[in-house]
Formats: structure tokens, sequence, C-alpha cells
């Protein structure tokens, strides 16, 4: 069974599959970091997306793995120089002010995510709102 | 001497000189739109700035942009031909849109960069949309 996580945000619930093949050392990285309670705010650069700055996972010399530039809607990523963890609800990508970067694509959420990926949208022009992200016990 | 606008968020305003030289038919066009009254948003492709719909009939004239430059200084106040959006930067910001980077008209600067305004502007990050007016001053 893949390893998944719970996020919690303004009264909605969605699922992650963690991607444990493809991205191990990110995945066991943030496991052992759970539970993560973080604001989260409205991307600047990046487009449709949402993010924390989750101090546990910065570090400069952490390894990219599964390494994507463009974010689909509903993917998670971690740019490990920043701690910066992105959550996707449209055409985003891993950019900042100096041009476009690369990201760890290391969760999907699955099921029918949309009340939660309203609540991550709205951070955009309602403000910051408090995330939480857990173990999802099977 | 370049005509002046007042632009208000939340309570706390500057003056803004129009960028008359750099771009006389694009000041004149906002100028004509004065006032405004509209909803100001954070940028989510644009780094540190926020934006606004200007409205009206005068600015949908200009089919072109003048002096164009894809750098938002802070304190900028920047249209996009159409007048389809107005953009003011509070820090280090270009215009971007999902394809990539694009040009942008200067209308006005904020004669004083250390205005408390760009503080306000810098908010909407934690806080989101907020209300913007813009006057001839």
């Amino acid at each position: 069974m893949p390893k998944k996580i719970e996020l919690t945000l303004a009264g909605t619930t969605a699922s992650a599959v963690l991607h444990e093949n493809a991205a191990p050392k990110t995945v066991q990285r943030l496991w052992d970091a759970l539970p993560i309670e973080e604001t989260l705010r409205h991307v600047r650069w990046s487009g449709s997306a949402g993010y924390i700055m989750a101090a546990a996972q910065r570090d400069p010399s952490f390894p990219l793995e599964n390494r994507v530039s463009f974010y689909q809607p509903g993917a998670m990523h971690l740019k490990p120089e920043h701690g910066e963890v992105a959550i996707s609800y449209g055409p985003a990508q891993a950019r900042e002010s100096t041009g476009i970067g690369w990201a760890t694509h290391f969760a999907t959420l699955e099921g029918d995510a949309s009340a939660f990926l309203d609540a991550v949208a709205r951070t955009q022009h309602e403000g910051k709102k408090q995330l939480t992200i857990k173990r999802k016990e099977s | 001497m370049a005509r002046q606008i007042r632009i208000e968020v939340d309570g706390v305003s500057a003056v803004a000189e129009l960028c008359e030289d750099l771009s006389p038919k694009t000041a004149e066009a906002f100028w004509q739109t004065l006032p405004i009254e509209t909803t100001l948003m954070p940028a989510k492709w644009s780094g540190n700035a926020c934006f606004f719909e200007p409205g009206g009939e005068h600015l949908k004239q200009l089919s072109t942009n003048e002096a164009p430059v894809a750098s938002i200084y802070p304190g900028y106040l920047v249209t996009r031909p159409g007048g389809t959006e107005a953009l003011i930067a509070y820090g280090a910001s270009e215009y971007r849109w999902a394809t990539g980077t694009d040009y942008t008209t200067r209308v006005a600067r904020v004669k004083d960069r250390n205005s408390e305004l760009l503080k306000v502007l810098a908010r909407t990050h934690d806080e989101g949309d907020k209300k913007i007016k813009i006057s001839r001053a």
C-alpha cells in the first residue's frame, strides 16, 4: 500500500498519494516531518498554486527527484532550496523572480479534491489560510 | 511639471506622477479614465505586484505599448494594450503570464519610493483583495 497524506484547509479535506518510487528521499523526509501545520499563501510567480514554507524541508543541498517544471492541477511539489511545498489547482510552473526553475513532484491528490483545490485558489483573493498535513492511516 | 494622480488603498494614499514623457498617449488615456474605484488583486505570475481592471473607453483605444518594458519597478503603475489590466509593483516584479514574459506601458510612478502605500500593497499577499481608488491629484 502506498503511503498517503491527509490535507486540511479552510474546512476542506483532501487525500494525496506519495510517490515513493519516483521521489523516495523526498517522500521519506516529508513523512518523517509530519504532521506539518503551516500558513498557505498564494504564489506570486508560479501561477495557479498555493504554497507553504516548510522549514524542515529546506535544504539547498537536497537532490531534486522526479524533476518537473510545469505543475499539473492537484499535484504537490517541493523546491528543497527554499523548503517550498506548492499545491497547484490550475496552470502553474516552478518559477521565481530569476526565471524558470525545477521542483520535485512528490505527491498527487486523489479522488474528488475539488473543494480543497477551490480553497487553495481562494487564497489569491481571500488571503492566507492554515494548512495541516498529516499521515493518512490506511 | 507632470500631472499627478492620487492612489488610495486601505486608507493609505500616495501621489504619483504620470509618465507623460515616456508614454504620452497612455498617460492621457489613463487621466481621462479617472476616477477609478475598483478591486485590487494580488498578481500570481508577475511577482511582487497587484493588478486591477481600469475599465472605461479611453484605454481600450490603445492597441500597442509605448516605450515598452517588462520589468516593473516598485511604485510604478503600468497598463497593458487595450487597458485590459493595470499593475502596481511593490517589489521585484516582471510582467508575466502563463505563456511567459510580456511588455507593459509605464503610466505613473509613486513619487516617494518609501511610501507607506507600497507596504499596504505588499499586504495583499497575506490579506488578499483590497479596494483601490485613483483620482486626479
